[in-house]
């Protein structure tokens, strides 16, 4: 492993339920799009959480930013965004709610916000409980993308987005990584889009790792990652 | 199926689910409660001339079982998140007009107050609590209007903008029944059952409104400048929030509940209005003090979500910190130091209305003795706010039950005077309150 990779698993077990999530070893390095997929209930959202610090590893090392995120949530979530489409939203109007969440964040980009805005077509003057669905998951992109964070954490991004607006996202995850310092981890079950933009793959099924690899090396050329999911059996 | 046909189907349907449901085993405790309180004040501060306490206090108890009775006519999906329940229309699909469904819902609102009523007499009875017709005829008519309006506000016609027709619909009906009591319409059966008619009638034609929310849309966009703040490490930041960003909307409803009663006072020394009038204000600025010292760090404690997924648990209070540069067990810290605050501050407010009230209006010190046992909620407001902010069911339904057992107990020793058990239920009840969420705060959080 780097020095600078900007996540490092090692023997990684959390333990949900019944559940467990396994993870050996894995790294994401800088400047990376890392495509997380799986079945329903692979361990995806878990393994997301526990990167963000709201569930901690029952077993083995794991450092974001080279810090432990259970320990420190603090200190990695001021350099990592983090979004699912079910993330709730304080209830107020879209304008002080950005004024609000900048106050946390000496990163936040005010330019970049109004970008944003505009490319999602957000009114900062509507209130959060008066968006669509669609609408909710644009916002939830801006508040993750707003303060330029080193690590991106997207889980089910696209949920609830039209054509239009999942056309934005791929864009913006492009334009996050042309920053060779940072990283997006994207899980999603477009596989499409995820096979469009991600450099690398983490497959999971059951709790388990099924592949990890290069997107290129793992699909080949004769095949789509739907097709590769399936013969891998990893679609649910 | 006629119209009225359809109407009473659905009460009853709505009835027979309500019966199901814990809820209402909850309520009609509530109920139970508040009639032998409300019935003890009835009784002996109209014997001593006391009818202002009467005033401040009967509105808010009837609204408090109608919208009670209506939480549990409700059923479970519109009761998750307050905010949602209260402006938007739940399962829309009903074969039913909202005129219809609100008539249908104020009725199975009405008679499950009705019947709580009814069963807890013989108990009261036995307990040897002097229970009045009067009780029961008062209670009933002002009850009735807020029955209904609990199903209009469940079926009207509104959406995220034009939320603010339900809080004005409120207002009217609280500004009706003050003013029937104020004018002494009270002791008039007849124009009494008039006005009650008519408000209810009013409430549900009210629910057939339909309302334009373009006027959202014709404000102007804010200013870039105006999207972000001053940015700090998000530990500081938080520490500065939970004391700043709660303090303008505090200090503006405290000014406006002094300023209201600096004028009414000011008023009666002149002789201009009765002492009665000193406390009509009080009842809405504390009801609106107390909405807002239910905001720590300035946001919404319990309606946190966004539409169009499925509404959001109770936990989504913490969760909406979950994925920023905090810890959320500082933020929990800060949640139970606002309810705290926010608890001491609604007890200051009703402390200084007693004294005020036993100093200048009446003789009767017992509004302030009910005060002062009040003190015993303090620790229980700070229970609810943290056990809604983490999400647990349990806690908040104990705490809340330790604020009312609070409530009841101050009532009965204000009026009946401190005996010891009384004292050592209220220290109980303030330390159970404060250890329940004391324990909250003592370990590591687990986001849900």
């Amino acid at each position: 492993m780097a020095i600078d990779e900007l996540i490092a698993v090692k023997d990684l077990r959390v333990r949900r339920g019944d559940f467990e999530l396994r993870i050996p070893e894995w790294w994401v390095d800088p400047g990376q799009v890392i495509g997380l997929v799986g079945p329903n209930g692979a361990g995806k959202t878990t393994l997301l959480e526990t990167l963000a610090g709201m569930r901690p590893a029952t077993e083995g090392g794991i450092a974001v930013l080279g810090l432990d995120p259970w320990d420190r949530p603090e200190v990695v979530r001021s350099q990592l965004g983090f979004m699912t489409d079910d993330l709730p939203l304080f209830a107020m109007k879209i304008g002080p709610l950005l004024k609000m969440i900048s106050g946390y964040y000496p990163t936040w980009d005010p330019e970049l916000v109004g970008q944003l805005l505009e490319r999602f077509k957000i009114d900062p003057r509507k209130k959060v409980m008066a968006l669509s669905k669609g609408q909710g998951s644009r916002l939830r992109l801006v508040l993750a993308m707003a303060f330029r964070p080193r690590l991106m954490i997207l889980d089910e991004p696209a949920a609830g987005l039209d054509l239009a607006g999942r056309l934005s996202l791929l864009e913006t995850v492009l334009d996050v990584v042309r920053d060779p310092s940072r990283a997006v981890l994207i899980s999603s079950h477009l596989l499409h889009d995820v096979e469009r933009i991600a450099d690398r793959l983490l497959v999971l099924e059951g709790g388990g790792v099924v592949h990890e690899g290069p997107t290129d090396e793992l699909i080949g050329d004769e095949r789509t990652l739907e097709e590769a999911m399936v013969a891998w059996g990893a679609a649910g | 199926m006629s119209a009225a046909q359809a109407v009473l189907n659905h009460a009853w349907i709505r009835m027979k689910a309500t019966a199901r449901t814990p809820a209402t085993l909850g309520f009609a405790l509530f109920v139970l409660l508040e009639i032998m309180q409300f019935d003890s004040f009835l009784g002996e501060m109209r014997e001593e001339d006391g009818s202002w306490v009467m005033m401040a206090i009967l509105p808010l108890v009837c609204m408090l079982m109608a919208v009670l009775a209506r939480a549990a006519v409700q059923g479970r999906a519109a009761t998750e998140n307050l905010v949602h329940g209260f402006y938007v229309q739940s399962c829309p699909t009903l074969p039913l007009g909202p005129r219809q469904r609100s008539t249908a819902e104020g009725i199975a609102a009405l008679v499950l107050i009705v019947v709580t009523g009814v069963l807890a007499m013989p108990l009261t009875l036995a307990l040897g609590t002097h229970i009045s017709v009067e009780t029961f005829w008062l209670g009933g008519c002002f009850a009735l209007p807020w029955a209904f309006y609990g199903g209009y506000s469940s079926s009207a016609i509104l959406n995220q903008n034009t939320g603010w027709h339900v809080l004005c619909v409120f207002l009217a009906i609280f500004a009706v029944q003050e003013t029937a009591l104020q004018l002494g319409w009270v002791d008039r059966p007849a124009l009494l059952v008039a006005l009650t008619a008519a408000t209810a009638t009013l409430v549900v034609w009210a629910s057939g409104i339909k309302m334009s929310d373009r006027a959202g849309d014709r404000r102007s966009a804010p200013p870039r400048e105006s999207l972000h703040r001053r940015a700090r490490p998000g530990p500081r930041q938080l520490e500065r929030d939970q004391v700043l960003r709660p303090l303008p909307p505090l200090l503006a409803v405290a000014g406006c509940v002094l300023l209201a009663e600096g004028l009414v006072f000011g008023l009666f020394t002149h002789g201009i209005v009765g002492s009665q009038a000193a406390v009509v204000p009080q009842p809405l600025f504390f009801l609106a003090l107390a909405a807002v010292a239910f905001r720590p760090y300035g946001t919404n404690l319990v309606a946190v979500g966004a539409p169009g997924t499925p509404l959001p648990r109770m936990h989504a209070g913490i969760r909406a910190w979950g994925w920023m540069p905090v810890r959320p067990e500082c933020v929990l810290r800060g949640v139970f130091a606002h309810g705290l605050c926010a608890g001491a501050l609604l007890w200051a407010l009703v402390m200084a209305l007693g004294w005020a009230s036993s100093s200048w209006i009446s003789s009767d010190a017992s509004f302030l003795q009910v005060a002062t046992g009040l003190a015993a909620g303090v620790p229980c407001v700070a229970a609810i706010q943290t056990s809604l902010a983490l999400g647990s069911r349990w806690r908040t339904l104990v705490s809340f039950f330790l604020g009312m057992g609070a409530l009841y107990l101050a009532g009965y020793g204000g009026m009946s005077g401190y005996e010891p058990w009384v004292v050592a239920a209220l220290v109980g009840i303030a330390a159970t309150g404060g250890g329940l969420g004391i324990s909250l705060l003592r370990r590591r959080i687990y986001y849900p």
